[in-house]
């Protein structure tokens, strides 16, 4: 005979009642969802610049004579650079190409164009400073722009008169204004231009005679006399045709002849002694009595347009008492007198015609 | 002694019943809201010509739609991002949670990395590009929310004038 359990019939049913209810709740634990999309259309910006203006640098630079020639050293261009793209861009300044030689000593400074941006433009402390090999950054006050700006941006290059080893040359780079954004992203306008370390070149003239100092013979090579004798016609590749190449920053040059060489030929005084003739000879240098009997100073003397020529080791005076062709010139002591009678003031006394170039 | 012993069988009906109760307490209240929305009742008090009673009890829907046009963003670039608000509207019948399930468009080519947060737009706000952006908005309500698009400062420079187009993908759940 079972025996009934108490209460487990009462059990069962509370128990297939929770059941039922957590079968009900169960179902109710799958969460509703809904969904939507939205969508967005983007569209990039570009990267776009142009410039104009770097063209007009180029130059042709000449070192002059004191009191004789105006040096041209420098050349100052306005440059406008444009943001033509829908991005911001910040710039910098590339070069490629060009003759580093010269490159490297021609100074490029950059700054934001004020009212003016000429010869006469004073340089701002806020200019840059670089070379054409190697471009300055630009100004922190001008080296951005937002889509639609535009930079005005004032350039000057420079270049020392006495040129180093760059006497002569000419170099053509490539001026770029890069304007970048993000790691990928530029944009650049460029142009070439040439400048040239050009020289002033002279027929050197007796004041006395009108007549010209010449090397004897036609000739050029080392060891030529130098003479009195009429003037040829402005060519700067005639036996009398002599530039001035500055020492250093001393007020000495050494006189160079028609189509030499960097190398020389140069005048030079034979001895220090008075009436040592003047020939030509290759480029001494030096802290030597030979470098020094090779350089000579232009000294503004007498009538407005009359000048001496004094050797740096003798401190005598380039002279011609003759008005005869062919007399060589010698140098011997300078004369005192400033009147253009006088005989030693027309032996002393030259002028100078500049060749056109 | 032995009816003693084991207890009477109303106070083992009653025990039992305790302890099970418990559990169905437990069960609903883990349950909780779900369990609150889908209890809601309707009165049956509709009755026929016959005399039969009847009624329709419809489920609630959950569902969301999102207001206006296309967003259009011009004029990006490397290192920038630019925001528009967006409105969502919960058509439904049950408050929803929102999340961000994925922003599709977004690739190396174009460089453009896109999230989404609660409006207003701010710098600095925490978004997301996948998953809850902490906004919940009751049935027939809106919700306002924040797409922020930017490009990688190393975007390609092919990304230069491309257009591309971003979809956002969100989802209402129910709390």
């Amino acid at each position: 005979m079972s025996r009934r359990i108490p209460g487990l019939r009462a059990s069962v049913a509370v128990g297939v009642a929770v059941a039922l209810v957590g079968i009900g709740s169960g179902a109710s634990l799958a969460a509703w969802t809904g969904a939507t999309t939205k969508g967005a259309s983007i569209t990039a910006a570009t990267a776009s610049t142009s410039a104009t203006g770097i063209p007009g640098l180029a130059a042709t630079y000449r070192p002059g004579l004191p009191g004789v020639s105006a040096a041209v050293l420098a050349d100052t261009a306005p440059v406008s650079v444009s943001n033509t793209g829908s991005a911001p861009l910040s710039y910098s300044l590339t070069a490629t190409g060009g003759t580093p030689a010269l490159g490297s000593q021609i100074t490029l400074q950059v700054w934001k164009a004020g009212a003016t941006c000429d010869a006469s433009t004073v340089v701002p402390a806020t200019a840059t400073t670089g070379t054409l090999a190697v471009p300055p950054a630009l100004p922190a006050d001008a080296n951005s722009a937002a889509p639609g700006a535009a930079l005005s941006l004032c350039f000057r290059t420079r270049v020392a008169g006495n040129y180093a080893a760059a006497g002569g040359l000419s170099t053509t780079p490539t001026i770029a204004v890069v304007g970048a954004v993000g790691a990928n992203w530029t944009a650049s306008a460029s142009a070439s231009f040439t400048q040239t370390a050009g020289y002033n070149w002279y027929q050197i003239q007796h004041d006395f005679s009108a007549k010209c100092v010449d090397a004897s013979g036609g000739s050029i090579a080392a060891g030529t006399n130098l003479i009195l004798f009429p003037c040829k016609p402005l060519a700067v590749t005639t036996n009398q045709s002599y530039r001035f190449a500055q020492v250093g920053t001393t007020g000495f040059y050494r006189i160079y002849i028609g189509t030499g060489t960097a190398a020389g030929p140069v005048w030079e005084a034979f001895s220090a002694l008075a009436g040592s003739a003047v020939q030509l000879n290759t480029v001494e240098t030096g802290a030597t009595t030979k470098s020094n009997n090779q350089q000579w100073s232009v000294v503004q003397h007498g009538d407005a347009g009359d000048f001496r020529i004094v050797n740096k080791n003798s401190s005598l005076c380039l002279t011609m008492p003759s008005s005869t062709d062919t007399t060589g010139f010698t140098v011997t002591a300078c004369g005192t007198s400033l009147l253009t009678t006088n005989t030693t003031y027309r032996a002393q006394h030259f002028g100078f015609v500049e060749i056109p170039s | 002694m032995a009816a003693a012993r084991r207890g009477s069988p109303v106070r083992k009906l009653l025990a039992g019943s305790a302890a099970l109760a418990a559990i169905l307490v437990v069960s609903l209240t883990a349950v909780g809201g779900t369990y609150a929305f889908l209890s809601s009742s309707q009165p049956i008090a509709l009755v026929s010509s016959t005399g039969a009673t009847s009624t329709t009890i419809t489920a609630g829907t959950a569902a969301l739609a999102v207001n206006g046009d296309t967003i259009a963003m011009t004029a990006l670039y490397p290192g920038v991002s630019r925001s528009a608000e967006f409105v969502v509207t919960n058509t439904g019948d049950t408050q929803l949670s929102l999340s961000v399930d994925s922003i599709a468009g977004g690739t190396a080519a174009n460089g453009l990395v896109a999230s989404v947060a609660g409006a207003p737009c701010a710098a600095g706000a925490p978004s997301v590009a996948t998953g809850p952006v902490s906004l919940t908005v009751a049935a027939k309500a809106t919700a306002t929310l924040c797409l922020t698009v930017g490009m990688a400062g190393a975007a390609p420079s092919a990304a230069q004038g491309l257009s591309s187009g971003l979809v956002v993908a969100i989802t209402g759940t129910q709390p």
